[in-house]
């Protein structure tokens, strides 16, 4: 059976775009960079999909001195993350110019 | 003192797979510490930080599941995609619209009776809210059975057929719970609405067999029959019962659903279902009317789920028997 085409979700695409420029981002770190396009609920969900997808990388920070804290997890773009996100604003801009519609 | 979220990552952890832990819970709990933990200016701006962050975690725990359902398949496809949000939308569409069906004609009833004495309109906002969970067991079954018919118009493919019945068990333990907790509270407070401010009257009702708790209900049971069986006793016998077998009908209306789509004709489908849908609660009011005295509350609570759960069989063998042999 065929599956649906793989494209980049909006939503992958903007962690990716934050992950190049910061380098290294908290999941809370992101949802204030994004200027409310991302939402608290759904960052981690989208995040550990992308780290499946190997677009995105992970570790976990030393936890907090206290009782019972717990250590907080650093995200990092991955090699492939970021030639995955230079093809596909690439295609974004070929698109764009042989239909105005899809550069919207 | 302990921080805040560590109860929760150790209830978490009995429920949900190591991968889900370290990658979702795990650090949406981190964050979680981190906010209640900040100092904040004042006491409410500390509690409201951390209600919004507990907020956030559920949210980040629905999502989670929201996802594990839709991608719970590997060999989906772009129909199968499709079709699962139909049947999500449209169950839950008309869920919410039986639910306004059943609670129109007591609410008109209400404000146009003669008799009514005045009350004033937050009272009334009341007590139609209480009324709404006294509609679920039959606004939830009619979502999933309608929901499938209208969604699925071919038969269902394994993922689509996975769906609707982890949808449907989901259904009947959201069922379960407002069944047995959430119903007889609210019909309670119902009436302890009505006889305080509509009839104003001091005196709270006594709590009949639909307004006890599960505790109740078994300590009401089991006191009563050391006492000999009376009219009372089999009453609260049927709720109990009831209680047990009525949570059912969600997955079983899905499986019947399920059956029923593999028929060509989509309007034929919905129809036949329409007429399930009546016949089994017919049964449901038949069956304590007629057979109530002469079998065992029970027998009356589960006939009718066993009586369409027969006829699901017998129409699934049917249906397999004759794709096998290649009739139609």
């Amino acid at each position: 059976m065929p599956r649906s085409p793989s494209v980049l979700p909006p939503k992958e695409a903007l962690i990716l775009e934050l992950l190049i420029d910061a380098g290294e981002l908290y999941g809370l770190e992101l949802v204030a960079q994004s200027k409310r396009k991302l939402k608290r609920g759904t960052v981690y969900v989208t995040l550990g999909r992308m780290e499946k997808k190997r677009l995105i990388k992970s570790r976990l920070e030393a936890p907090p001195p206290q009782a019972g804290g717990m250590a907080r997890r650093v995200y990092s773009p991955t090699a492939d993350g970021r030639r995955v996100l230079a093809a596909w604003n690439e295609l974004a801009k070929v698109m764009g110019r042989l239909n105005p519609e899809f550069a919207r | 003192m302990s921080k805040p979220g560590v109860r929760l990552r150790s209830i978490a952890s009995r429920i949900f797979h190591p991968d889900t832990m370290e990658y979702v819970i795990g650090p949406v709990l981190a964050d979680l510490q981190l906010e209640c933990s900040a100092r904040q200016p004042s006491r409410w701006r500390r509690s409201w930080v951390c209600l919004r962050a507990y907020l956030f975690f559920w949210s980040a725990v629905v999502a989670h599941l929201w996802r594990s359902l839709i991608d719970g398949s590997a060999n989906r496809t772009a129909d199968d995609q499709v079709a699962m949000r139909r049947v999500l939308i449209n169950a839950a569409a008309i869920g919410a619209i039986v639910t306004a069906v059943l609670l129109i004609p007591g609410w008109f009833n209400r404000l146009g009776s003669a008799a009514r004495p005045p009350t004033a309109f937050d009272t009334d906002i009341i007590l139609a809210l209480l009324l709404i969970p006294q509609a679920t067991p039959i606004s939830i079954p009619a979502g999933m059975l309608f929901g499938t018919l209208w969604a699925v118009r071919k038969p269902a493919t394994r993922s689509i057929r996975r769906l609707v019945l982890v949808l449907g068990i989901v259904c009947s333990l959201f069922s379960a719970g407002m069944i047995g907790w959430v119903i007889p509270e609210a019909n309670q407070a119902y009436r302890v609405v009505v006889y305080q401010k509509v009839l104003r009257n001091s005196r709270p009702p006594e709590k009949g067999a639909n307004e006890l708790s599960w505790r109740e209900l078994r300590d009401r049971i089991n006191e009563a029959s050391t006492h000999g069986g009376s009219p009372e006793t089999r009453l609260s016998r049927l709720a109990y019962h009831t209680r047990i077998a009525l949570p059912a009908t969600p997955l079983i209306f899905a499986m019947f659903a399920l059956i029923l789509v593999r028929r060509p004709r989509p309007l034929t489908s919905c129809f036949l279902g329409l007429l399930l849908f009546v016949g089994y609660y017919t049964l449901m009011v038949l069956s304590r009317r007629v057979a109530d005295g002469t079998l065992s509350p029970l027998a009356v609570a589960w006939m009718p789920n066993l009586v369409v759960l027969a006829l699901t069989l017998r129409l699934g063998i049917n249906y397999r028997v004759s794709s096998r042999f290649g009739s139609t």
